[in-house]
């Protein structure tokens, strides 16, 4: 037995890697029975299968489906840790609203950025594209979000990023949220304009934004 | 150009074909059928790979298109149903696409001919702040950016585009009258640059509007092209067929084309190749297309000059060019520096030689991925001409050298991230004269002898 102690989250992490997710949900269903934290869970077998599979996509060695359905299979894998142990102990418990602005179809940036927030343990909720400000507010509301990622890939379309954050000090529900914003013409000078709280250039930096926020 | 019909044959299959959930016609549907014809069809990339295709992959890429087309079809966003294609009417609709349009009109009409891989006829070249945002500065003097490009010999259509993020003092916002306002603004800038030029009747094309209502509320002059993409990726929607309708009502040609990005959906440089040969060739029957595109872009770094991003567009350029004889366009589009700096000129020397050897007519627009704002230069498109012109004498074997030799002098710098940013159209250019600054012709006219040192016989503009 001690001999396999272990042994679990090493799969854990091989199935992640291989996008298996019967041997993933089998893993961890043996790692709960083995006793381990959920955080022991997360971090030495999800996380780093994940961790890695973020690594590939940078290298261009797996691209965005293998990418979603690492992502995928992390829900997953995150809703059977819930079942079978105390919400609580689930994750950091941050959760980030996505959207891409109204006006706009353009979806592949904040897909991107979606499943490498999933990757690194963030709870996403995409709310979609051409997303209006209130259905914005009205899901990171409801879902008592820490988080608004904001995408737009226009500069007729970037002008609801200021939207939602004008409807949020309306409804007095600015200091609630911390908003990132990003895309093709949005800059930090944007960003700095339009009082977001964070900005980064492209997908790669949107962890390092809310990691940073996080602190804050 | 006489109108085409109307494909409601391919429209009606939106409401009556099989029901497909989204993501489930992404990943399981789209993607794995990708990913089984990149290897049936032993479709491979390697950073040791000619950037100029053989002919046996040539072939082989247009074969797994044409295998991708039937068996995914594509989906229809709105009703999240599939249309299908036989593959008879895929024939049939390649034999209907055009070898040749006449755009523009009178004594500034162009011709423009699909080319062929290794064709010697001079290619039709265009230029224009394509691709990226416009500041409200420039916007007052629109007129003046696009006659700057007309004033160019060997630039032969404009595409008019550049967004811009306030006019008349008020956010352009989509959906908004202003941006209805906007996009007539820009039309009219267009006329009025391009006959300030003596060149009235100049190609057109383009749009820059977000919404269907803008798109279709602008006045565009005879012989105009507007564009009508399949969505990335093997997709459509109501929306981009009402544009396609409302072009059809109107005269106006259709051009069409896909949207793979490197990374994304459609997976490595081999799928997007692939899948934008199929999207092309979809974008004819959905929306009656005459004249195609490949932009294969890369989904994070945003420009279509990496050694990834030429191979790809190469091979589906080739592949159209060879199998499916459509005029086509693109190459490189977007790069990666901005303008007056070394880096943005090889990039255009490597994909304007890859692209115009593969049968491309090329385009250039704006620098630094399309991020920065006013990074465009109507010399880069006069640098594009010449350049494109001069490739007309090589073969795949010489072309592949030339852009061989391009690449390495910047992918370590794009690799690494040091990217140059360059500069605004109104910091290289005297907004007077409308000619470049020293410096900026210094650096063009080094590039230029560059060039002609490896054999591209570059005539003197």
């Amino acid at each position: 037995m001690s001999e396999n102690k272990g042994k679990c989250l090493e799969d854990l992490k091989e199935a992640i890697l291989n996008l298996d997710s019967d041997k993933s949900k089998a893993a961890v269903m043996q790692a709960i029975s083995e006793g381990y934290e959920v955080k022991t869970i997360v971090t030495e077998g999800l996380g780093k299968g994940l961790q890695i599979m973020g690594e590939k996509y940078e290298d261009g060695d797996i691209f965005l489906p293998e990418l979603t359905l690492a992502g995928d299979i992390a829900n997953e894998l995150m809703e059977i840790m819930k079942k079978n142990l105390k919400v609580n102990e689930v994750g950091s418990g941050k959760k980030v609203v996505m959207a891409t602005t109204k006006g706009d179809i353009h979806d592949l940036g904040k897909r991107i950025v979606g499943a490498m927030l999933l990757a690194a343990g963030y709870e996403v909720i995409d709310v979609g594209v051409d997303v209006s400000e209130m259905k914005v507010v009205d899901e990171a509301q409801r879902i008592g979000a820490n988080f608004i990622c904001l995408s737009s890939s226009m500069t007729t379309t970037m002008l609801a990023q200021k939207d939602v954050i004008e409807l949020l000090e309306e409804m007095g529900l600015r200091n609630k949220f911390k908003i990132v914003v990003g895309g093709g013409p949005v800059s930090q000078e944007w960003a700095t304009k339009i009082g977001a709280d964070g900005y980064r250039e492209n997908a790669f930096g949107a962890i390092d934004a809310l990691k940073e926020l996080e602190g804050k | 150009m006489k109108a085409r019909p109307v494909p409601w044959q391919f429209w009606r299959r939106a409401k009556e074909g099989e029901h497909c959930k989204t993501k489930e016609f992404e990943m399981n549907r789209f993607y794995k059928t990708l990913r089984g014809k990149i290897k049936e069809y032993d479709i491979k990339y390697s950073p040791e790979s000619s950037m100029l295709p053989t002919d046996d992959l040539i072939k082989a890429a247009y074969d797994a298109a044409m295998d991708l087309l039937l068996d995914v079809g594509i989906l229809c966003t709105d009703t999240e149903r599939i249309i299908k294609f036989e593959k008879s009417e895929v024939d049939q609709a390649i034999k209907l696409i055009p070898k040749e349009l006449v755009l523009g009109s009178g004594g500034d009409e162009v011709r423009i001919r699909a080319r062929g891989i290794e064709d010697r006829a001079p290619p039709v070249v265009e230029g224009g702040p394509i691709g990226g945002p416009v500041s409200e500065e420039l916007m007052e003097m629109a007129p003046k950016i696009y006659e700057a490009y007309a004033k160019e010999p060997l630039v032969d259509r404009q595409w008019c585009h550049g967004y811009g993020s306030t006019y008349k003092g008020m956010p352009v916002e989509s959906g908004a009258p202003i941006e209805l306002e906007y996009e007539n603004a820009i039309v009219n800038a267009m006329v009025e640059g391009i006959e300030q030029a003596g060149r009235p009747g100049m190609p057109i094309s383009g749009s820059s509007a977000v919404t269907i209502e803008a798109y279709m509320s602008a006045k565009w002059p005879k012989g105009t092209q507007l564009h009508s993409y399949i969505m990335p990726n093997m997709k459509t929607d109501y929306d981009s067929m009402c544009r396609a309708l409302h072009c059809i009502n109107n005269d106006y040609m259709v051009w069409t084309g896909g949207q793979a990005a490197i990374g994304g959906l459609a997976g490595p440089a081999e799928g997007c190749a692939i899948t934008t040969i199929a999207e092309n060739i979809a974008g004819c029957m959905l929306y009656n297309g005459v004249e195609g595109s490949t932009f294969v872009i890369n989904a994070i770094q945003t420009g279509t000059t990496s050694r990834k991003s030429i191979w790809a567009n190469c091979l589906a350029m080739s592949a159209l060019a060879r199998h499916v004889g459509m005029v086509c366009r693109g190459m490189p589009y977007i790069t990666h520096a901005g303008p007056c700096t070394e880096m943005a000129f090889y990039e255009i020397a490597a994909a304007t030689v890859g692209g115009t050897v593969s049968g491309n007519n090329p385009n250039m627009g704006t620098g630094k991925g399309g991020i920065g704002v006013d990074l465009f230069a109507p010399l880069h498109s006069r640098f594009q001409a010449q350049v494109a012109r001069a490739s007309t004498s090589l073969k795949r074997e010489d072309a592949n050298q030339i852009v061989e030799i391009m690449l390495k002098k910047y992918e370590a710098d794009l690799q690494q991230k040091k990217v140059p940013g360059g500069k605004r159209f109104q910091d290289c250019y005297d907004l007077k004269t409308l000619a470049p600054s020293n410096e900026f012709n210094e650096i063009y006219l080094k590039i230029v002898a560059e060039l002609k040192d490896l054999g591209v016989p570059i005539k003197d503009s």
